[in-house]
């Protein structure tokens, strides 16, 4: 039994080794990947614009972080579709089934891979508001910045591997990627503060991670002590924990209704 | 009572063991499509053997079945004793598939970059995986274009590929669903020499085709399937004898006379000449082909071939002419 939990644990992380490697691989060669990275500036410059004209340059952090967290929740969106449907639709999505290694951690570990593209493009979001509006963003807690980052992209991750599984089934996943990309940057807070919002729907927002992530991103970047950081932390955690734990049971049952139907093949 | 030897060998676990397979498709408003009905087919380990069909058969679905990738509606299907549906992590083990067609392969990646990665996903290490590359690149002859993408491949070179990752796990049975469409002469007896090599090596390897005489020469046994059931299984050696009881003679230079009398030797049902000096003799095994074959050399003719039912022959004899019809 041990032996068995062992194996079952070592095929789980094959697989999210597997799909991290095999993506960055992947993005190296392929010019598309990096089209995500393409808005963060224009959105960075769109967002100071506001924020400097109206008078609010108190609100500058938001207008630098948002670029970033909505190019990570792009690249989860378009990625997590993608995968799905490009394998089907190359013939590759029943040989992937047919080995050994776990397939919903492969998408997770590709999408976690598909997570680097944050970094570029909190540094092109920087470097924009910087350049052209002198406002270079101070990080005054590196530690909460970098933690908070960490964990957003691994949550956006997880809850990207949940919204995969709905495309085993589905063939069109462009609809969902267009339908779910502005309500969540909303009920996200990630360009309006989620404590700015009517009080039932700040209840709503508190169930979306990117709620958890924009405070502490935000407040990283301030010079009074971080407030509440452990619950942010653990709220983060445990919304990122959940997500994954919902992509990956619903993979698995998606994956079982997809070989009693015959439909993981496109023919 | 004495009890069973604790030395008693158990009997060798079959390759493939498949037991009252049903499988259907629900279709919105018209009846359940039936695929594959009451199939039963076992292979023991090393065998080779060919799934021949029409379009639309059921072989593609068998495939599928055996690979895990598709649940049986009812029946039991074991590979190396294990049961596709309950222990499908088990069987993927030991398994290798290449589905037909050149699709299937990441095609912006070169072709050491797609084995690695399917070696990833069958779980080798990482000194392994770089040697078990190289070796396969080497054995399907894409050693010299490793590293370059396979966006630029033929479908050919494409099919080979997709051989290399069916093996890079060296599986113990190993599905290849039509590996040689798109394949020229020269890389289709490449692959044939690969499949003796593999039986030598002691893999299993069932194969679907519609290339008959590739059945013929590479398998062990061959069943026909069509409809969704299977008509026939056995050695493409004595395939012939079940579908005929009759061997042709074929004879160069007969004159009318002797064929005549050919005629009327008991147990020979045609005698026509099939081309110009050439006469085709049909008869009974045993005494009737005796007393043919008495009579031409006495006549002097020496040049005679014997023959049986070709396998393609078999082949339209149980399935039939259906032209460009697609089986429902």
């Amino acid at each position: 039994m041990t032996e068995h939990l062992t194996k079952r644990r070592l095929t789980l992380l094959t697989g999210f080794w597997t799909g991290f490697e095999f993506q960055i691989v992947t993005m190296r060669g392929q010019a598309e990947t990096y089209f995500a990275l393409i808005t963060a500036p224009f959105f960075a410059l769109l967002y100071m614009s506001i924020m400097e004209y109206s008078g609010r340059s108190d609100l500058n952090t938001h207008a630098v972080i948002a670029p970033m967290l909505m190019t990570l929740w792009t690249a989860a969106l378009s990625f997590s579709g993608e995968m799905i449907s490009a394998n089907r639709e190359n013939g590759r999505l029943e040989l992937l089934l047919a080995s050994p290694t776990s397939f919903p951690m492969l998408v997770f570990g590709r999408l976690c891979a598909c997570m680097l593209l944050g970094l570029p493009s909190f540094a092109m979001s920087y470097v924009s508001a910087g350049l052209a509006f002198g406002y270079w963003m101070p990080i005054h807690h590196p530690g909460v910045f970098a933690g908070a980052l960490l964990l957003t992209a691994l949550a956006t991750a997880a809850a990207a591997t949940a919204l995969s599984s709905a495309f085993v089934l589905t063939l069109g996943a462009r609809i969902v990627q267009n339908t779910l990309s502005f309500p969540v940057y909303l009920l996200g807070g990630v360009i309006v503060p989620v404590s700015l919002f009517p009080g039932w729907l700040e209840g709503i927002s508190r169930l979306v991670f990117l709620s958890w992530s924009a405070d502490l991103l935000r407040a990283s970047a301030s010079p009074e002590p971080v407030e509440n950081a452990g619950l942010h932390f653990a709220m983060l955690l445990l919304l990122g924990a959940a997500s994954l734990a919902f992509g990956l049971l619903s993979i698995v049952w998606f994956l079982h209704r997809a070989r009693q139907l015959g439909a993981l093949s496109k023919e | 009572m004495n009890a069973p030897s604790p030395t008693r060998k158990r009997p060798p676990v079959k390759a493939i063991e498949i037991q009252g397979l049903n499988r259907s498709y629900e279709v919105k408003g018209k009846p359940d499509h039936i695929a594959l009905k009451d199939v039963n087919l076992t292979i023991p380990q090393g065998e080779v053997h060919s799934l021949l069909g029409p379009n639309g058969a059921g072989k593609t679905t068998l495939c599928r079945i055996l690979s895990t990738v598709l649940l049986p509606t009812s029946g039991s299907v074991r590979v190396m004793g294990h049961d596709v549906a309950k222990e499908h992590h088990r069987v993927k083990k030991c398994l290798g598939v290449v589905f037909g067609g050149d699709r299937g392969l990441y095609n912006q990646l070169t072709a050491r970059q797609n084995l690695n990665f399917w070696a990833s996903m069958y779980e080798l290490g990482r000194a392994q995986r770089r040697r078990r590359v190289t070796e396969l690149l080497d054995r399907v002859g894409l050693a010299q274009r490793a590293d370059e993408a396979v966006q630029g491949f033929s479908r050919g070179m494409k099919q080979r590929l997709h051989l290399a990752r069916g093996l890079v796990s060296s599986p113990a049975v190993l599905i290849l669903d039509e590996p040689t469409v798109g394949m020229d002469p020269v890389a289709a007896r490449d692959f044939r020499d690969l499949v003796r090599e593999l039986r030598a090596d002691g893999h299993t390897v069932l194969m679907t085709t519609h290339d008959m005489p590739e059945a013929a020469e590479l398998s062990d046994r061959v069943s026909f399937i069509d409809n969704g059931e299977l008509a026939l299984t056995e050695s493409p050696d004595v395939i012939g004898n079940i579908v005929s009881s009759q061997e042709r003679i074929d004879v160069r230079g007969m004159t009318d006379t002797l064929r005549r009398r050919a005629a009327h030797i008991p147990g020979v049902s045609s005698v026509t000449e099939t081309e110009p000096g050439l006469t085709r003799i049909e008869a009974e095994f045993g005494e009737a082909v005796r007393d043919v074959l008495m009579l031409v050399i006495e006549a002097g003719i020496t040049d005679i071939t014997r023959s049986r039912p070709s396998l393609e022959e078999v082949y339209l004899h149980l399935i039939g002419r259906r032209g460009m019809t697609v089986a429902q």
